[in-house]
This record gives structure tokens, sequence and C-alpha cells, in this order.
């Protein structure tokens, strides 16, 4: 590992879930650090659940779908709503003779795909078949996820199922899927920021709340997109560039501020870890390992 | 192809005659507005840009948002809630037209929904307190989208209103609702209460093996992942909710019928990466398989026009990751531009840069001088 917050995050978890505002750089820093792990030896599989397919062609491969798609020892997969159903049924619960019944009538879909929750709850369960029951399992799942409200969902699903009143054999494995999100020492999440006012207020909103109300724990901010002060060339110039780059870290400064100050502030999370990693102005496709390290191992942290 | 943005002149509904830019034209001829894009993109503020502007050139506005951003409410003078809020402008802005926005809050939505279609004040009372329902309208994101739909509806053909802005859910799923409007509709459509459910339901009485016989391995294949306790009070709420279903699925059809009018504008909000550029054109692609056809794309936080000037005249060597930037963002525009007219062909359609914004725009003085960006394209 090339930096120590990176390896401090990785080493001896088995499960990463990467959340945060939208379009701010969750799949990009979720797929960074599954390339890094990978490469310093872990069996690590990267999995997202999005309509549109964003691992495959950051990461340069193609065909990335409800299957594992294995190449070296980084997997990759794109676990749907039907495909999760379908898992459950078949290598969660051992019913393969219940596959065809239930996974191929319509009426039997329209059914679950109302049940309230149900979506969620069948994608936290394929997650922990995949950490804690599959035969070969990875190292390290990362899970690059919903972006904050949705995942507040997400993880609010075990707790209105377990108090719904329900019963059978949902009920027992969402309390052992809800136990297990909830120790750290295994599961860990992470928060995705950029050094903007309305996002780090919004961060300070809801990561109390995600504490409170969810089993899970966030562990690591990474505050993505931080111009570093030295890449001020020409400070004293009067063009537009430079006077674009100065407001920009002033704006980032004030926000960088707000935030610590906003964590301290909290109890519940006052023990989460920040890290600033730079500003690379884009980013190619397919992503290089170099540009992985340049990006993960400047991080730096606050704490 | 010909970019329309370079051309003031494009025409649009009956008022194509008013000067003003293409972005007017469209907010002074239409009656509907839809605004879509993926999460992340600034999608709440453009529409409460284009709102604002809208109210500039003398409209009645009325502005739906599905994903409140609570700063933004809060720089408008509104509290979140289902009813229209007027919004107060200060003298000094000079707004003739006016501005109502109401920032929907899922339970409260979903909750004034089911006292409107519940057969019962009585009824409307056991699915309030029912915990599946409890949770379905708190969890679920399919019926928040669906009663905004049912809003607009209201709203479009109120004529208290010239025009109605609908700011869609962020997440890639964002359209599921404009193809199916309500996940429970599939429900009746697929008799699923009347051929399954309801035997469970009367199971209560008649006990369990009365519904294995009627339809065995289907009823115990569900029972055996839910548990039957889970299926019958599923069922029952369902049944419950039943008559709320069919209304919901009578506003339905009227609002797919008011989206297909030519008075009905798509705008597509979009940032300059890859990764939301490629969510972007995926989205474009589901709405014109559903029938729809976009009118413009407004392409968010661009590096601002001096800046690129400035990049294109300075020492190549010096402020990379700006020149990095400026070169990528080209490349996603153009590349989306193309995407999106690959999948509805030759229709014309504008498309915009907003700068991006050094001052924070979520303030009333804010949100004005950054709606005022908007009359400028």
């Amino acid at each position: 590992m090339s930096s120590d917050w990176a390896r401090r995050l990785t080493s001896n978890r088995r499960f990463i879930l990467v959340t945060g505002k939208g379009g701010i750089g969750k799949t990009l820093l979720a797929s960074s650090l599954a390339l890094l792990a990978a490469r310093s030896g872990l069996r690590v599989l990267l999995v997202e659940q999005s309509a549109v397919g964003q691992i495959g062609p950051l990461l340069g491969r193609d065909g990335v779908s409800h299957e594992e798609n294995w190449e070296g020892n980084l997997g990759l997969a794109n676990f749907t709503a039907g495909g999760n159903f379908k898992d459950f049924i078949t290598k969660h619960l051992m019913k393969s003779n219940l596959l065809e019944v239930l996974v191929a009538n319509k009426m039997v879909h329209s059914f679950f795909t109302a049940i309230p929750g149900f979506a969620e709850l069948m994608l936290l369960g394929r997650i922990y078949y995949a950490v804690n029951l599959a035969k070969n399992p990875p190292d390290l799942v990362i899970m690059d996820s919903y972006a904050s409200g949705h995942f507040l969902s997400l993880m609010t699903t075990p707790d209105a199922v377990i108090n719904s009143g329900l019963a059978g054999p949902i009920i027992q494995q969402t309390q052992k899927v809800k136990e297990w999100l909830a120790d750290s020492g295994q599961c860990a999440t992470i928060y995705i920021a950029t050094p903007e006012d309305l996002v780090v207020s919004e961060a300070l909103d809801f990561l109390p709340v995600l504490e409170s109300r969810s089993p899970v724990h966030v562990d690591t901010i990474l505050m993505n997109r931080c111009v570093k002060h030295s890449s001020l060339e020409n400070v004293y110039s009067e063009n537009a560039a430079n006077i674009f780059l100065q407001e920009r870290i002033k704006r980032q400064d004030k926000a960088l501020d707000t935030l610590r100050i906003g964590l301290k502030s909290r109890d519940s999370v006052k023990n989460i870890a920040v890290v600033c990693l730079p500003e690379l102005g884009a980013i190619e496709e397919p992503l290089k390992y170099d540009t992985v390290v340049s990006l993960l191992a400047e991080g730096v942290d606050q704490v | 192809m010909n970019d329309p943005t370079t051309s003031n002149q494009h025409s649009m509904g009956s008022d194509s005659l008013i000067p003003g830019t293409i972005v007017e034209t469209m907010l002074r001829s239409q009656r509907v507005i839809v605004v879509i894009g993926a999460g992340g993109v600034g999608k709440t503020t453009s529409s409460v840009a284009l709102a604002i502007h809208a109210a500039r050139l003398g409209r009645k506005v009325a502005l739906l948002s599905i994903d409140p951003a609570k700063r933004l409410a809060a720089a408008l003078g509104i509290e979140l809630g289902h009813e229209l809020r007027p919004v107060v402008f200060p003298e000094s802005a000079k707004i003739p037209g006016s501005l109502a926005a109401a920032m929907l809050d899922q339970k409260a939505v979903f909750d004034g929904m089911v006292k409107k279609h519940a057969p019962s004040p009585h009824i409307a009372d056991r699915i309030l307190r029912d915990p599946l329902y409890i949770a379905a309208s708190t969890n679920l994101s399919g019926p928040l989208e669906y009663m905004a739909l049912a809003r607009l509806q209201e709203l479009a053909e109120s004529a208290e209103w010239d025009l109605v802005i609908l700011d869609t859910p962020p997440d890639s799923h964002a359209l599921d609702f404009l193809a199916r409007p309500n996940v429970l509709s599939g429900f009746v459509e697929n008799k699923v209460v009347s051929r399954l459910l309801k035997p469970v339901v009367l199971a209560g009485r008649a006990g369990l093996g009365r519904v294995m016989a009627l339809s065995e391995k289907l009823m115990g294949g569900i029972t055996s992942v839910t548990g039957f306790g889970a299926l019958r009070s599923f069922g029952e709420f369902v049944l419950l909710m039943q008559e709320v279903i069919d209304g919901f699925h009578r506003t339905g059809e009227r609002v797919l019928e008011i989206l297909k009018r030519n008075s009905t504008s798509f705008v597509l909000v979009a940032a300059p990466h890859k990764a939301a550029a490629r969510a972007a054109a995926a989205l474009t692609k589901e709405l014109v398989q559903m029938g729809y056809k976009l009118d413009g794309i407004v392409f968010n936080r661009c590096l601002p026009e001096p800046v690129i000037a400035d990049l294109n005249t300075s020492d190549p060597d010096k402020n990379t990751i700006l020149r990095t930037r400026a070169k990528a963002e080209d490349a996603v525009v153009q590349s989306l531009k193309t995407e999106v007219t690959k999948s509805q062909g030759d229709r014309t359609m504008w498309n915009i840069r907003i700068e991006d914004q050094t001052a924070d725009i979520h303030s009333m003085k804010g949100i004005l001088d950054f709606s005022e960006l908007y009359g400028r394209h």
C-alpha cells in the first residue's frame, strides 16, 4: 500500500461501503481503492448496483454483469435486483427447486418488487453471501454504493423489516446481516465529499443521522478534488485562470474548516478521519494504476 | 452538427416572435418542463434557476422538487412541504411574474394521497397505522415520484399557473416512474391482488391448508422465503390499499397524456465529466424509448469562458490541472451531444453551458444572480 490511511482502511476489513453525495467521485474512489488493494496482493471484489454500469468502462473491462468477472485478483460485478433475488433463493437459502416457480413467474415477480424494502434486503443478503458464505470468498469486498439519501434507506431497511412484525427465514437472515454490518472490525463505510460549502453542510447533516439510524459506522471521509496550494502558479498574476483557482482554494479552505469544526462538535462523528485527495483535473479511462497512486498516495490524514 | 446555441432565432411554440434566447423561448411558450439528470449534476439548482427566470419573464410558475436541498429551500425562504408556498423576491429583483414551490416530502405526500383516495376515513386511518405502510411510506422511492406526477397533473390542469416545472429524482432509475407510474399499479394489471393475495388474507379465517390447495406450489414457494405471516400482512396491506392504488392508476394515465403534449419540454442537466455523461446518455436513450424527446441540454459546472481563453493564450506548461479539465470537458460535451443526437434522430435540440460558480449560489441573492445566466443563452 502506498499510504497509511489506505492501508489502515483495507487491512483486516472484509467489506468496505462507499457512499456520499451524488456525482462527486464515489465510483472513482471505490475503484481506486479496489485497484490499490488488489495490487497489494488481496483478492478484491468490487461491486456496483447501478442501472448504468460505470466500473466496467472506468476499469477498461467489458461485460460487467451480475456474475462476478475476475481478472487476476480483481473481480467486478454489478448486483442487480433480479439477480439478487435469484441468488438469495439458490445460494443463500439453497432452494434451487423453487427457482422456476418463484423467479420465472410474472405475478410473483410483481409481488416481490412491490414489497417495501425487499430489493434492498436482497442486495444486503447478496453481499453477506459474497463475504461470508461463498465457497472461495474474496479477502475484501468493496461496494460502490448509493448516494447518501438512498444509502440511508438501504441501511435502515434491516430495522424496518425486523420491526415490521414479519416472521420466517427473512427475519433471521436480516438480523444476522444487521449485526455483521454493525461490526466495525469487519465492515467500514467511507463517505466521499468535496471541499464545497454545500457538500460539507450536507455531510454534517447526514453523518449523525446515518450513525444513529443505521447499523453501519463511517470510518473515513475522503475529500475529493482538493486543489493543492502549490498548484497556484503565477499567484500574483491577474489572469482569469489563476483568479479562478485562487477563489476555489479560498472556498476549499473555508469548507475544510467548517467540516473539522462540525465533526468535533458532534459526539457521534468526532472520531471520523478526514483525508484530502488531490484534484487531478480529469481522469482518463481506463483508470491507470499510476493515476490511482497519485490520487490516493497524496491523501493526508487531518486528524 | 449545427450548434443551435449560436442562434437565438430558433423557433419553438407560438411566442417565438418575441425576441429572447432559446431558453427564454421555451420558458415563455411551454406549460410543463420536466428536468431530468443523474445525481449530483446540479439538477435542483438548475430547476430553481429556470423557474426564477421564467418568473422574470412574467410567468406564473409552480415548481415541484422531489429531491430538495434544504439549503436551497432555506435560500428561497420556504419550508419543505407538500403545499406550494409562494417565494417572496426582494423588490430590487424586479420580477413581474411569480413563483411558488413545493419541496415534496415523501411521507407527507404519501399520507395526503392515502387520505384522498381511501374509501373512508376509517380505512385511511387503518392504512396510516399499518407497519408495512409506515415502512413503505418512508422508505420506498417509487411512490414519491408518482405523487409528484399526480401533483404535476393537478397543477398543469389549473388555470392558476402558466408553467409547471418538475425537478425529477436523482438516481439512475429516475425514469421508471414515467414508464410505469407506480410499481403498485403492476398489481392491478397482473391481478396479483385477486389471484395471489386474497386467498392468503382469507386464510386467516379458513386456515393455511386451504390456501395451499389453491395454488400449492406457488404459495409454498413464496411462504418458504417470506414466512406465511409476511405474506398475510402484506396481502392485507395491499387489499387495504386497493382503492388507493386504483386512484393512483387513474391519475397516472392522465399524467402520461400531459407529458406527451407539445407544450411539455424535457430538459437534461449534465455535468461535463465522463461518468456523468455516461449516465446522461443512458437516461436520454431510456427517455426516447418511452416515446419522449429532449428539447435541450444544460451543461453545468463548465469552466468559465475567460478561463478557457486565458489557458489558450498562456504558457502550456502552467495550470496543468485546469488544462486537463478543459480538454476533458470539451471532449465530454461533444460526445454527449453526439450520443443524444444518435438517440433521437435529427430533432433540433439546444444546449447551453453554465459556468462553474465560485460564489455561493445557495442564498437569495446568489440564486437570483445565477438564474440570470439562463437568460444569456
